[in-house]
């Protein structure tokens, strides 16, 4: 098929392993086999990456916000990161191949030590280095800096465009790999900087820009910009969808279809049979159906106290639509009381389903390592991912599982690497080597 | 004074180089090799600066943080860029390297920067964001399915004329509560608590200031190749009598270690190999433990009785 064209491994996709040492799913870490207490721990992000090298994944990867969520994916803060990038430096201290992907905010991050934090990382992992930007979501970030409320919406990614073309200018240089970095003077109406990184050039130039956002200034903010893009869709059609959107968007800003790698977030749920990926499934959800209060919840997402409600009856519509959804939550909230009003649920059933469905924007996948493998391809010759983002649902097992049964299925149909064949992030996502920027401001 | 034994000498280098003529920084590798000797030969700690006194390669905490996966006992002093960096990202990062490290980390604040209110603030700022967390927030109970005890976490609050912080970190409570800080020994008044001093100067000098400065380690900043150094720049290239000069002073009560700045990577293979045995040998090796514990300095706790008031963090507790 024409549209992987141009990679050095045309049939091949790229795999990520989203690094959460807690797993994916909210009682993930309850599972009898996830480390104890191992939230934070620093050798447990360690044994996975190292998991994941062996297996020859093109990248780790480390979500994050510059806040402790109240709310995160169902439960008390799961998917809080302790600092994606010196982990990542601990890592890069310990891998040789495997790519390292970090995430940074463009609304709040310094930019200046944004930028001399990374091309160090870049220079000292010789050049495996990505970098993550988004624009933070959400009143609580905000607080963490001064701000009373967030930036809107537009601000935000007037600000993220500006805060992108300033770091570029700063990581990179007219030299070859292994010379000085050049001094660089950016302005413009939020971005004033004039420095000169002491890194120097690393092996792939600068690291490998990646983009998450999914809404429609997010997805032109990819397309113009990001190498490589982490979505999600639930559906093949959804997927081709968003897909075919990306990368026509990036043609229009004059760039090929090679330039950027569109990689979907998969939840796999994987066992030796069927049989046993379900019964995984299952283990979960009554860990998480045992002590959370669906309820509960389901008024944290929408910022109402529903315990003064009966469970049983409606959910008080009016009261609901009148608070004012933060940041990104305008969309759970109308498919909430869509829900709600269509299917005439009460509080308690509209919570467990919620529960079930919200949030889940990502594939989820139960099945075994060759059924998994089928939807993969699928998603993969049909034109909706060049590869995927795994999430596995609690560690180890779930990425052990998906490393011992899925990897090598994706391998025998010539669909992934048996080994690297290049050193940098760049070259293992077979992404076109980079020329220098030429001179400019913003 | 700190409780510090006097047997235990406080040896620091720095991991880059003085701006000086063809000074270049180590290479990636170099710097490997570079942490692994200071730390086998008995070094307390390695430094990584910030400001415009050395050359680079790579940012401070970066460069810490991949020297700590490759080492296991020596001390890790980040600089700080207080006019580049938000103290929120800052506290982050030193906790962070904190974990990462096992309670080896260190920061050293700059005396310029902490002449105003805004460095006071800064550093005040930090210390709260680090005391976010009671030490026994995560309990992880599988079985009652509770990650972290309700109110265990705060929010920090901060309200001052530079800052505004609610808080708190994404990060709970490292192995040393607080990161052990440096500054210069003249402004040890700006950064209370400070638990090392450094300070540049002759004998009289460093004597003045250990009496003028009761509390912390007084480390002499020496430049082993620098021949215009107050302390050892007439002693050449004489390690026997560089040895002897701070044997002297550490005897004497005056200096607890000292912070070794270079110009050329040969001064510092010369402080690893022939000067740091020379003074330490015969001295028992400082404890196992985190750098706080090896300076005899107690852990801050902080318990959830000490929230009472406080606003706490409000997570949906099971």
């Amino acid at each position: 098929m024409s549209r992987h064209e141009g990679h050095p491994h045309p049939g091949q996709m790229s795999l990520n392993l989203n690094l959460r040492a807690l797993g994916f799913h909210r009682a993930g870490w309850r599972h009898p086999a996830a480390p104890a207490g191992s939230v934070e721990e620093t050798a447990c992000l360690r044994d996975l990456a190292l998991a994941a090298e062996r297996a020859k994944f093109d990248a780790v990867f480390m979500g994050d916000s510059p806040v402790l969520p109240a709310w995160s994916n169902g439960v008390w803060p799961l998917s809080y990161v302790p600092e994606p990038f010196c982990n990542l430096a601990a890592i890069a201290a310990v891998t040789s191949h495997i790519g390292l992907i970090g995430t940074a905010s463009t609304t709040y991050s310094d930019l200046e030590a944004l930028a001399a934090r990374t091309a160090a990382l870049d220079w000292l992992s010789g050049g495996r280095l990505g970098v993550n930007f988004v624009t933070s979501a959400g009143e609580a970030v905000a607080q963490n800096f001064g701000h009373v409320a967030h930036p809107d919406h537009a601000d935000r990614y007037l600000r993220a465009g500006e805060f992108i073309a300033s770091i570029l200018g700063l990581w990179d240089g007219e030299g070859a790999a292994g010379q000085p970095r050049r001094p660089w003077h950016a302005k413009g109406r939020f971005v004033d900087v004039r420095a000169r990184l002491s890194a120097p050039i690393s092996a792939q130039r600068r690291p490998v820009v990646v983009q998450a956002g999914a809404s429609d200034q997010g997805r032109d903010f990819a397309a113009r910009h990001a190498e490589l893009v982490y979505t999600g869709s639930s559906t093949l059609t959804n997927g081709q969808a968003l897909y075919r959107d990306l990368k026509s968007r990036a043609a229009g800003y004059g760039r090929s279809a090679r330039a950027l790698r569109i990689l979907p977030g998969v939840v796999p749920y994987v066992g030796g049979t069927e049989a046993e990926a379900r019964a995984l499934h299952d283990e979960l959800e009554a860990l998480a159906e045992e002590t959370t209060d669906p309820v509960a919840m389901l008024g944290l997402h929408l910022q109402v106290d529903l315990g003064a409600f009966d469970p049983d009856g409606p959910l008080p519509v009016a009261l609901v639509s009148g608070v004012t959804a933060p940041g990104n939550g305008v969309t759970a909230q109308t498919r909430l009381i869509a829900w709600a009003q269509d299917e005439g649920l009460s509080i308690r059933q509209l919570a467990q389903a919620a529960r079930r469905k919200l949030g889940n924007v990502q594939l989820n996948l139960i099945g075994s390592g060759a059924q998994v493998a089928d939807t993969l391809e699928l998603w993969f010759r049909e034109g909706a991912a060049d590869g995927f983002n795994i999430l596995p649902p609690t560690y180890p097992v779930g990425a052990d599982a998906f490393f011992a049964e899925v990897v090598p299925e994706l391998r025998r149909r010539g669909l992934f690497r048996s080994d690297y064949t290049d050193a940098t992030l760049r070259g293992t996502l077979g992404l076109a080597p980079l020329a220098p920027l030429s001179e400019g401001a913003v | 004074m700190h409780a510090v034994p006097q047997s235990h000498l406080l040896l620091d280098a720095s991991i880059w180089p003085e701006v000086a003529e063809g000074a270049t920084p180590p290479s990636a590798q170099d710097l490997v090799t570079l942490a692994r000797t200071a730390e086998e030969a008995g070094l307390f700690s390695l430094s990584a600066p910030v400001g415009a006194g050395h050359v680079d390669h790579a940012e401070c905490g970066i460069a810490l943080a991949w020297i700590a996966a490759q080492t296991s006992r020596i001390g890790l002093i980040s600089g700080v860029n207080m006019a580049a960096e938000h103290p929120y990202f800052a506290a982050r990062r030193l906790a962070a390297l904190d974990r990462i490290s096992g309670g080896r980390a260190g920061f050293v604040l700059d005396g310029a920067a902490l002449r105003g209110t805004r460095g006071r603030e800064y550093l005040l700022l930090m210390r709260e964001l680090w005391d976010g967390w009671a030490d026994d927030a995560v309990v992880a109970d599988k079985d009652a399915g509770v990650l972290i005890a309700a109110g265990h976490v705060r929010h920090t609050n901060h309200v001052g004329p530079h800052f505004r912080v609610r808080g708190p970190l994404p990060l709970s409570r490292t192995p040393q509560g607080h990161p052990v800080l440096t500054v210069e020994a003249a402004r040890a008044a700006e950064a209370e608590g400070a638990d090392l001093l450094l300070a540049c100067g002759d004998a009289e000098t460093l004597f003045g200031l250990r009496k003028a400065v009761p509390s912390g380690c007084l480390l002499a900043r020496i430049g082993l190749d620098d021949p215009g150094d107050p302390l050892i720049g007439d002693l050449g290239h004489d390690d026997t009598a560089i040895a002897e000069t701070l044997e002297a002073l550490f005897r004497d009560g005056i200096l607890q270690g000292v912070s070794m700045r270079w110009r050329g990577v040969s001064a510092l293979r010369r402080f690893v190999d022939h000067i740091a045995p020379r003074l330490l040998s015969g001295r028992p090796r400082p404890a196992e433990g985190s750098l706080r514990d090896r300076l005899g300095l107690s852990r801050p706790s902080v318990t959830a009785a000490d929230f009472a008031g406080a606003e706490l963090f409000q997570g949906l507790s099971a």
